[in-house]
């Protein structure tokens, strides 16, 4: 067909908000392309065209890429899925003659605390020590390379996507129903928060443009709100009065650094026993072994013990603290900048489908429904 | 070695259920030998073979094992369970079929007349049936020991379970339904076990001409326990409270998801205490237990002694029978939130 569009990644949050905007608008044919049937459910509930592909399966990808004008890359996962998997989409792509690939990236590119410059998609990315936004950088590289190499290719980058289904607006109003928002800084910092349904409308809007391939674009909603307001907006719409606590930033950011690296510590697990036992199992290891401890047992029982002590842990008791870091309610908290989609709106006439009040209202909506609230 | 009372067993559908409970429960089990693992797709059988290091045969038809083994469990994607337990009875074999039974109401009493014509054993997969708190609150119900019923309420849901390796789940040629088919199955057969059969149902679903993945039925019940009414919510698409509760004149009741023992009584006179109580005064929690192979050897039993299982295949029916029934009053589940669908305009769906 024509204009038919491969979804992968359609069972997740944003990929089945797509393919539901797709089915119903009937704006355009697609396959929507799963790995797992478990979570498909929600897929299921409309008759559509939903077919098994691993993106690690290469031969399998250039075959249900076949036919399809454009990709839309929502997939996600380990970091093979992350960096092999987004290969094999794009040599399926240049094997099968695809025009279009939009991919979908986050801010997380640009660091857990972006410099000022990260307002627009001028600002160089730095995503620090987080795993994840490296990897995704990198996937942001390759997807450019493609485009310079002749497919049209373009990145979305949105901040924190919510909508209907969202497990982070029911724990967030989940915290509001039981008084437990934490608020960053008063919550005085941007939400950069994208409707589902709004981030599915510029992709569709993005495959619908002749120009502005080739380029990574911020998609938030075009609103700066902060998390105070975006809270209270929550609360009042759902009708509960919610007193926020608050927290220090640098607190945040502090508990959030990564424990340092020290060449201490790798020696420590080069020395443990664990790590010479199954070393051991290699023969020449195991003598080597024997020589070293037979060695270390020469020493004066004064410098093995100060040997030991050097290498022996503290155990160390964190007193109990409300502040839970596992909830990424506040880990997004800490953002300062805001990255404005203006340059989206500007360059490929995205206009947001739902304003601020729908947005809300949906969300409300999907929480009673879904029986949060 | 085989001692006379362990019985030798094929598994027919070497998929994810078998993989995760059927046959890890067998292989756990003395009183069953595995003696076969058969999967029209023999590929399946293989791998599960060498996953779990076992010497048993493999095929891809069940026919080919048939002569070699005393007893199948079905465990196949749902559409398969009518012509897979119909061939094993025909060869004389008792069937311990996956839930649910079949698909369709008429193909699971086929299957029962066929077992009883042969003098054999047909149980339906239900595990939850042998929880402790499920019979403990079939008995307080029986005992009235609550007081008058008044309504009971269950609400269910998660992202995702299972990965079938066919992806049999979302088609309905092959699923028979969608969440209310295969995952508030096991409620329905639990209520019919305590509630009896309802009077009169209300239905609705998200299905937009697939298979539902969010579902809610409203039920009044008439009989010996009194009036009274309930409600099911059950999805599959998103993650519920996962939460069942009775409402009697005296009590509430709850049973948590994960509580298989013990029933929580709350007196409507002291809304203070929470009260736990276990089916008799030796009984200690044992979350770990494996409930599959209990449902197994329960299985044994039957063929062994002659007596019924716990859930036999006209029980199983009963559950199918009302599933037809909540289908067939069927209104569509209102989805409010798609705001967007006003303002692009639809070609499908209202």
């Amino acid at each position: 067909m024509e204009n038919k569009v491969a979804v992968f990644g359609a069972s997740g949050f944003l990929g089945a908000a797509l393919c539901e905007r797709l089915y119903f608008s009937g704006e355009t044919p697609f396959v929507a392309l799963i790995h797992n049937y478990g979570v498909a459910a929600r897929l299921a509930r409309l008759p559509i065209d939903i077919q098994h592909a691993d993106v690690l399966d290469g031969p399998r990808v250039e075959e249900v890429m076949r036919g399809c004008h454009s990709v839309v890359n929502c997939s996600r996962g380990s970091d093979s899925v992350m960096l092999k998997g987004l290969k094999n989409l794009i040599d399926g792509a240049r094997k099968t003659g695809v025009k279009r690939f939009i991919h979908i990236s986050s801010t997380a590119i640009y660091g857990q605390d972006p410099a000022s410059d990260a307002h627009t998609e001028q600002g160089v990315p730095r995503p620090g020590d987080n795993e994840y936004a490296r990897l995704k950088l990198r996937q942001d590289e390759m997807v450019l390379k493609m485009h310079r190499e002749g497919i049209a290719s373009l990145i979305l980058c949105p901040g924190n996507i919510i909508g209907p289904y969202s497990q982070f607006v029911t724990e967030a109003a989940q915290e509001l129903l039981s008084e437990q928002v934490m608020l960053v800084d008063e919550g005085r910092y941007p939400t950069n928060l994208i409707h589902v349904d709004n981030l599915a409308h510029a992709i569709v809007t993005a495959l619908r443009q002749d120009n502005g391939w080739g380029e990574r674009y911020f998609i938030n909603e075009p609103e700066p709100t902060t998390w105070r307001e975006w809270y209270t907006e929550l609360a009042r719409q759902l009708g509960v009065y919610c007193d926020f606590h608050t927290i220090e930033r640098e607190k945040v950011l502090e508990r959030l650094a990564p424990p340092p690296k020290t060449s201490a510590s790798t020696l420590k697990i080069l020395v443990s026993g664990e790590f010479r036992k199954a070393l051991s199992m290699l023969p020449w290891f195991a003598r080597l072994n024997e020589i070293a401890y037979q060695r270390f047992h020469q020493m004066p029982t004064s410098l093995q013990s100060r040997i030991r002590e050097r290498l022996e842990r503290s155990i160390v008791i964190r007193k109990d603290q409300a502040l839970n870091l596992r909830k990424q309610l506040i880990r997004v908290q800490v953002r300062k900048v805001f990255h404005s989609p203006a340059r989206l709106m500007e360059r490929l006439g995205y206009r947001p489908l739902l304003d601020p009040e729908e947005r809300i209202r949906s969300l409300v909506e999907w929480l009673r429904f879904a029986r949060v609230a | 070695m085989i001692t006379t009372a362990q019985k030798k067993i094929a598994i027919a559908g070497c998929g994810s259920i078998t993989t995760s409970c059927h046959l890890p429960a067998a292989l756990r089990s003395s009183k069953v030998i595995v003696q076969a693992l058969v999967d029209a797709n023999m590929q399946n059988a293989l791998k599960l073979r060498s996953a779990f290091g076992l010497n048993c045969k493999t095929a891809s038809r069940l026919v080919d094992v048939v002569g070699e083994v005393d007893a199948v469990v079905v465990a196949t994607p749902n559409h398969a369970h009518f012509p897979v337990a119909q061939e094993a009875l025909s060869h004389g074999l008792p069937v311990l079929v996956e839930k649910p039974i079949t698909t369709r109401y008429a193909d699971a009493v086929k299957l029962c007349e066929m077992a009883e014509e042969k003098g054999l054993v047909i149980a339906v997969g239900y595990k939850s049936r042998f929880y402790p708190a499920v019979i403990l609150l079939r008995y307080l119900l029986e005992q009235r020991y609550m007081g008058r019923l008044k309504s009971f309420y269950y609400e269910f849901g998660s992202r995702g379970g299972s990965e079938p390796l066919s992806g049999y789940n979302i088609r309905r040629a092959t699923a028979g339904g969608g969440a209310l088919l295969n995952s508030a199955t096991h409620f329905l057969d639990r209520m019919l076990y305590w509630f009896g059969e309802p009077k009169r149902v209300r239905y609705f679903d998200d299905n937009h001409g697939g298979l539902e993945s969010t579902c809610k039925a409203e039920f009044e019940f008439d009989n010996d326990l009194g009036a009274f009414t309930g409600e099911l919510f059950v999805s599959q698409a998103m993650k519920l409270r996962n939460i069942f509760v009775v409402e009697t004149e005296n009590y509430v009741c709850e049973i948590g998801d994960t509580q298989t023992d013990s029933v929580t009584l709350m007196p409507r006179s002291q809304p203070e205490l929470r009260l736990e109580v276990f089916p008799h005064a030796g009984c200690i929690a044992s979350p770990s237990k494996d409930y599959f192979q209990t449902q197994l050897e329960d299985f044994v039993e039957a063929i062994c002694s002659g007596r019924r299982p716990r859930v036999d295949g006209r029980f199983g029916a009963r559950s199918i029978l009302l599933i037809e029934e909540i289908y067939r009053q069927r209104r569509e589940l209102p989805e409010p939130w798609m705001l967007w669908r006003e303002k692009v305009g639809t070609v499908h769906g209202k």
